[in-house]
Order: C-alpha cells, then structure tokens, then sequence
C-alpha cells in the first residue's frame, strides 16, 4: 500500500480510533461520515480495546499479490467486544485451535519485505 | 419510459483465450449480436468489463471497442460495477432507450483476464472489496465468500459438501452448452477432493476466471422485425449495501440482491413463482444458496436445500445456471452479466437447444459486484 495511504489510515488501524454516534450510540471502526443505522453525522471518539471473538474465518491458500509469502493464512471477521465487526488477519495460532467464538485480541504487527506477521 | 426489447445477440465462447485479444473477442461478440439484430444499428455501446486497466493496461474501452467494432462516432462508454459490470451495463442500454435517448442501444460485456495470471489476478479481483479494509488484509473474493460460507455452516450445522448439488448441476447444464469452459460432469462424491482455495471454498466450489465476450442489441418496438419474437426487457433493478462484508447488517443476507429483485418483481408485474428460470451469480455455491434466498425461493439459512436437479435443474422448480452459470460456463468478470442476458434471451426464444427449459416465459438475471455490495437484477419476458 501507499505510504500517503497508510500515513493516512495509520490511527485507525494502529490505535483502532472508532466512533461512537452521538444520536443513537452505535460503535462504528473504522471511522465514516454516516452512522450505518441511523444515518445521523454526529460523532465523538470512541477507544477499542481490540478484544472480541472469532465471528467467521478461512484459511487463505490462494493468496492475492504482496501476499504471497505469508500464505497459508488465516483471515477472518471477528467481533469487537463493543460491536463493530472487523475483517483482520488471525496470527500466533494453532490451526487447529481456530474456531468461531474463539477469543482474539489485537495484535499490531509490521510486514517488511522478507518477514509477514 | 417505452418498452425494450431485444433485437439480436452474439457470444464467443468461454475459456482461456491466448490467441485472442480483448478488442479481438468483443469484435467477435459484436460481429455476432448486430448481425442477428440487422437492420437495425446501434446508436449508443454501454461496455461491461471489470479489469481491462489493471491486466490489459487499457481504459476508455469505450471508444477503442465502438472503433474497432466498425461503430466509430456513437455515444460509447465502459460501465464498471465489479462482477456486476454486465449487468449493469445492460441496466445503462436499457435506460437509454427506455427513455427515448436513442432507439437501439448495444450491451458489450468483455473481459481478458489471462494476459496475467496467479497473484496479480487474484488481486485484480480482489479490488472489488474494500482495498483499506479488506484486501489490504489480504482479503481475495475466495475469502470473503469463505467467510460467509464458513459462518452459513457454522449456523445452519452443514458440511462443505451439502453444497455440492450446486455445482454437480452447474457442470450438468454446462455439458451440452458449446461455449461453455468446463463441459464435463463434477461428481458429488468428488465435490470435497478439490484443492483448497480459501477454505471451505475449494476449486470445485468457485467458478473458474476466464475471458470471453457477449453482445445484445436492445431496442425500442418499432425497431422490431416484422416477424421476430418479441423478448421484452420487462424489469431491471440495480441496488447496493453495505460495501465491505463486516459493516453488513447480517453477512448472510444479501439484501441488495433482495432488493433488486424486489423491484423487479414490481416492475415486471410478477411474483417469484412467475419465474421461469433464474440466472443467478454462483461465482462460488454460498451465494447460489444466499441468491435464491435473497430472491425468495427459500427461508433465509435454507437455500443450501435446493442444491439437488428436482430443484435448480433444468425441470425443476426454479432451474438456475441453465447453460452451465459462472461455475462450468466460466466467469469472464464484466461479461458474465451479458452471457446471462443472452442464455435468457435463448431460453425465451425457444432456441436453447439441450439446455432447453421447457415453456420458458418469463427469466430473470442477476450479477453481484464483488460480495454483494452491488446487486442488478434484470428480467425478461417473451411476448409472442
């Protein structure tokens, strides 16, 4: 990705920066111009902690360009404990531990040329 | 807005086609659909095509392709909605003459995805998710279907296999159809041996990427032969969601296809027992079953159930995939749209040879873009 691109996008995905809507309450991650359920514009600043559960997953084998190396991996949709669904990678697990409704926490991590998380 | 109807139409067929380029198929699909469609002569070319910048390093298809096709001077333009591009180009003619804009309008689906191949067209495709928040994960469409499909399992307490039945009929009907990619028989028993693409999606469960290229000339009535059938463009509905998977409602509903149809029942005047046949997108079988949900064939987490011929076959209740669909006619991204308009086109003229569904009157069609942020549901009804 592009380094603009990512600079741009780095408090969100590194600090997990939500929103919470001031007019009905709903947690959204990552950040948007309109509440998903009530359309309402009006948010304030919402921490998460980065802890939910596995809600879907897949082990990816055939993996898509820049990703090659880290193939086979886990992607799944994990819900925060706050609401929000979040589409991340699982790693540090057995393969065979993986399952909906385990527990995951988030874990930053940097990808360089030679080394994926 | 006027009645539409379809003229003529045209395909190549669907494969890996190295001694073809993409200007070279679309000729040849266009060349086909104004030579079943002559007298008339199109106005304006809507062109369906997902990827043409990314693996053939080409844009404004619209212009290259009126050129190259000997319509040099018309209205030309690319209309771009993922796996949904065909169809929502079709819904683009549709409005141009509906209106009375132009009075024949040409629908162009083209696609070349095997220039590249491996990585680069798995990530190709995969710019139809959220490139911030899905594919920069690594999320390919394999594994957002994976996802859903995972989870649909997960709920409903299914094995991989009780999805079989979709693509054992998918090869079934695409056995007799000549341009057709895969036109051999899939076992069910030999459904889970495939090799695993994003798992519980396996090679049998997703519908091989291929190029190909399909024509329609629409038209308003006077634009009719004489003689011809008379095919009616009688709905077309185009709607979206949720764009990437995680911020839907429900993953498992996909409520844009839902709405699509809903207004296109309403347009078309009929309910879902009033359709025929129903070309839907099986680009993997969790969206066969998801569709056929959406579009009111079964309960929601019950659409897996009608993965067997008494249901989805070519006599069955609502037959799908009637020339084999994505998974055995192959998948030419924003072409798919139209080679499902022009299978429909067949099966109302009476002309669909041993892929015939007897006393076809009325078929529907729908693309998804992507998972199913974009849904285009189009039907069509034959008059005579």
């Amino acid at each position: 990705m592009e380094v603009s691109r990512n600079w741009r996008l780095q408090s969100q995905r590194y600090r997990m920066e939500g929103l919470r809507c001031e007019q009905c309450g709903t947690v959204v991650f990552p950040a948007r111009a309109h509440c998903p359920q009530c359309a309402g514009e009006s948010f304030a600043a919402q921490a998460l902690r980065g802890l939910g559960e596995v809600y879907s997953f897949t082990h990816v084998h055939d993996a898509p360009a820049g990703f090659e190396s880290a193939a086979p991996f886990f992607l799944a949709l994990v819900r925060l404990d706050e609401g929000p669904l979040v589409t991340a990678q699982l790693t540090d697990v057995e393969r065979e531990a993986v399952h909906i409704g385990m527990p995951v926490g988030r874990a930053s991590c940097v990808k360089t040329a030679s080394v994926a998380c | 807005m006027r009645d539409v109807f379809i003229l003529g139409s045209g395909q190549t067929a669907v494969g890996e086609h190295w001694d073809l380029s993409l200007r070279q198929l679309a000729r040849a699909a266009v060349s086909a659909a104004l030579n079943a469609a002559r007298p008339a002569r199109p106005q304006a070319l809507f062109v369906g095509n997902m990827l043409a910048g990314q693996l053939s390093g080409q844009q404004q298809l619209g212009a290259l392709l009126a050129d190259y096709c000997g319509l040099r001077g018309i209205e030309a333009i690319t209309v771009e909605a993922a796996g949904a591009s065909g169809g929502a180009a079709l819904r683009q003619a549709y409005l141009a003459v509906a209106s009375g804009a132009v009075d024949t309008a040409l629908v162009l689906g083209v696609e070349k995805l095997t220039d590249k191949v491996g990585s680069s067209v798995a990530a190709a495709l995969g710019s139809a998710a959220d490139a911030d928040w899905e594919a920069a994960h690594g999320a390919t469409q394999p594994a957002l279907a994976a996802l859903m499909m995972q989870r649909y399992m997960h709920e409903q307490h299914l094995s991989q296999q009780q999805f079989a039945g979709f693509s054992v009929n998918a090869h079934s009907n695409g056995r007799t159809n000549p341009n057709a990619m895969f036109r051999n028989n899939l076992k069910a028993e030999s459904f889970g041996s495939a090799p695993m693409v994003a798992e519980p999606v396996n090679m049998f469960d997703t519908a091989p990427e291929a190029d190909g290229a399909a024509a329609l000339v629409l038209g308003a009535a006077h634009m009719l032969a004489p003689a011809a059938a008379r095919i009616r463009v009688a709905a077309s509905a185009l709607c979206t969601d949720a764009f990437a998977l995680a911020d839907r409602a429900d993953v498992l509903q996909l409520r844009a296809a839902q709405q699509s149809v809903q207004q296109a029942h309403a347009q078309a005047g009929c309910g879902a027992a009033d359709i025929d046949l129903f070309e839907l997108h099986d680009g993997f079988t969790i969206l066969a079953a998801l569709a056929l949900e959406a579009a009111g064939y079964a309960q929601p987490g019950s659409g897996w159930q009608l993965a067997h011929a008494g249901k989805i076959g070519l006599q069955g209740e609502i037959p799908i995939s009637t020339f084999g669909g994505l998974k055995a006619r192959g998948n030419p991204g924003g072409a798919t749209g139209v080679y499902q308009a022009v299978e429909v086109e067949q099966q109302l003229r009476g002309t669909a040879g041993a892929n015939q569904v007897q006393r076809a009157r009325r078929g529907m069609l729908q693309g998804l873009g992507g998972s199913g942020a974009t849904a285009v549901t189009h039907i069509f009804e034959c008059l005579n």
